[in-house]
């Protein structure tokens, strides 16, 4: 793969970020590796957090319907 | 930062405190008003008071600094604590409301004598094993109130911590669960607002969301992952991790006995999901400006104090750079010490109560009056302040891992025994008794092989502690006498949620 220079930022501590067609490639320190990202996060963290966050949100939405239709 | 403009706003949030206090105080004639505030609270002062009760002081600036020093596997902890309001109010709370208007309980004890049939031994042994952990973890309030106090006056250690000791245990003697409740809506409205106001501005100061996230990723991929593949926030670490916020919280001596407190059972309906959305957005705010840290640091924005816990200031120091008005770190330092006070308060409450209430009216003298308890009350809540005042003028070093080892042993201690009475028909005395008192000791073991690095633990150490309290409970009540089916009927004991 070939990258320009305005799709490579240098970080400080000499890890390379670059991007290319929605993915995100991070070199550091020798290692790498790949990710789909979104705001800057791999997917699997959008995925996981979003989706207890949402599941937690529907739980208790639905406790406080079926609380309030046990009452009435 | 000596400032007397800033000065000023704390001296005034103060003056708010104890003037509620004296208001308060002229509602309580009884011993049900200072503890449970006539079991009148409405459906915000109850809301509140749950966000305020969880929300501790340590964990606001704790949050943060997990965040800057963990990253998005830490993330989780933002998702199950207030979580543990939900938990407490739909398996603890709409049983045990309905029991204690009818029946009268004072207390979480008063459910456990009824349910177990166990006046003395497990009232003692449970009250006894509230109070300890109450004053591990309210040593640990008192030393953030000085952090704070010391910040923005320079005021040595010794001076912060009696003062703010002071404004807390005026208060909270004179007024009771009245002075609690109005004090900590008035404080979880400024936490919200605070938080809400302060914490884009250092995200924003940091480049924003997406660039954090990036220079994280740029840093270690393990800050941005939703867990790490070895270390600390494995996936098994991360379950007990969250089922020790969720239920260990949920079962919280200070926490539980809120439910008490409350005028109508109608609102346990949209409390969990209205606190969840109000504590959820304060705490990931602050885990953002605690990944914002990170940025700002490397960037070299801002520099933190080489102390052990660096992390802890991050927030701090993020707020100083990106908002370099004076006046407006002085209402920082409110909200702080805000969300430290909501919680402070509520302990102190709590530990005079379980020894007046449980140990001096019910195990040591049954014939004292109500004015008599209301008055050991009062001292009990005082005497506490001096003692974990004292446990706070020299902190030791282990004090923040205390604080989560408190919650870990409240959770082997209570979650079993108030689980099993209130949903297994055949839980009985002697399981309780066991389950509690193993427990508790389990978990310390278990809690000191984590500390003294004796052999590492893949989960946290708190699971074991109830792993053998569930073990107990089972064999103990199988080959022990069934509780009376009219103490279980009269206890609504069974596998359902009884909602009216």
């Amino acid at each position: 793969m070939v990258l320009s220079e305005k799709h490579i930022r240098i970080h400080e501590n000499g890890a390379a970020k670059f991007s290319r067609k929605n993915r995100i490639y991070y070199v550091t320190h020798g290692a790498h590796y790949e990710d789909l990202y979104m705001f800057g996060l791999p997917i699997l963290t959008i995925a996981a957090v979003g989706g207890t966050v949402l599941i937690v949100v529907l739980l208790l939405l639905l406790w406080g319907l079926h609380y309030r239709a046990a009452l009435s | 930062m000596i400032d007397p403009l800033d000065a000023a706003i704390v001296a005034l949030y103060f003056i708010v405190l104890v003037v509620i206090g004296i208001w308060a105080s002229k509602k309580i004639h009884s011993m049900s008003d200072y503890v449970v505030a006539g079991r009148s609270l409405g459906f915000w002062l109850f809301t509140m008071l749950m966000v305020g009760s969880v929300c501790s002081g340590m964990s606001l600036l704790g949050v943060s600094g997990l965040g800057f020093n963990f990253g998005w596997p830490t993330i989780w902890e933002q998702i199950f604590v207030p979580l543990s309001v939900a938990f407490c109010i739909i398996f603890f709370g709409v049983k045990i409301h309905g029991l204690a208007r009818k029946n009268g309980y004072l207390t979480v004890q008063d459910y456990f004598v009824h349910r177990y049939d166990s006046p003395k031994a497990l009232r003692s042994l449970s009250a006894l094993s509230g109070i300890v952990v109450s004053m591990i973890y309210l040593a640990g309030q008192y030393t953030a109130v000085s952090i704070v106090l010391m910040w923005i006056f320079g005021l040595p250690h010794w001076i912060a911590l009696l003062l703010g000791a002071f404004i807390v245990t005026i208060y909270t003697v004179i007024g009771g669960l009245y002075a609690v409740t109005w004090t900590t809506l008035i404080q979880g409205l400024i936490l919200i607002m605070g938080v809400v106001v302060m914490a884009p501005l250092v995200i924003m100061k940091a480049g924003g969301f997406t660039h954090i996230n990036e220079v994280m990723a740029a840093t270690s991929s393990d800050l941005v992952q939703p867990w790490v593949a070895a270390g600390l926030f494995t996936p098994a670490y991360v379950v007990s991790f969250s089922l020790l916020l969720m239920i260990g919280l949920a079962c919280a001596p200070h926490v539980i006995n809120n439910i008490l407190a409350v005028k109508d059972a109608r609102y346990f309906g949209w409390v969990p999901l209205i606190a969840f959305l109000i504590y959820g957005a304060v705490m990931f705010l602050l885990k953002f400006g605690g990944f914002a840290g990170i940025v700002l640091v490397r960037e070299g924005t801002i520099t933190l104090p080489e102390v052990k816990n660096a992390g802890d200031f991050v927030f701090i120091y993020g707020i100083q750079s990106a908002i370099p008005n004076i006046v407006v770190w002085g209402l920082f330092a409110v909200v702080i010490l805000a969300a430290v006070m909501s919680t402070t308060d509520r302990l102190m409450l709590t530990i005079g109560t379980y020894f007046s209430w449980d140990i001096y009216r019910n195990v040591f003298r049954p014939g004292a009056s109500d004015a008599q308890v209301l008055i050991v009350s009062r001292i009990a809540v005082a005497a506490t302040a001096i003692i974990t005042v004292i446990l706070a003028l020299d902190p030791p070093a282990m004090l923040v891992w205390l604080i989560w080892a408190g919650i870990g042993i409240m959770f082997a201690t209570f979650a079993v025994p108030l689980l099993a009475g209130l949903y297994w028909r055949r839980a009985t005395r002697e399981g309780a008794l066991a389950a509690m008192s193993l427990g508790l000791v389990s978990s310390c073991v278990f809690g000191g092989i984590t500390y003294f690095k004796i052999a590492p633990l893949p989960v946290h150490f708190s699971l074991y502690g109830v792993v053998i309290a569930v073990v107990a409970m089972i064999i103990v009540s199988l080959a022990t006498r069934p509780v009376e089916n009219k103490i279980l009927d009269e206890t609504h004991t069974g596998w359902y949620i009884k909602v009216k």
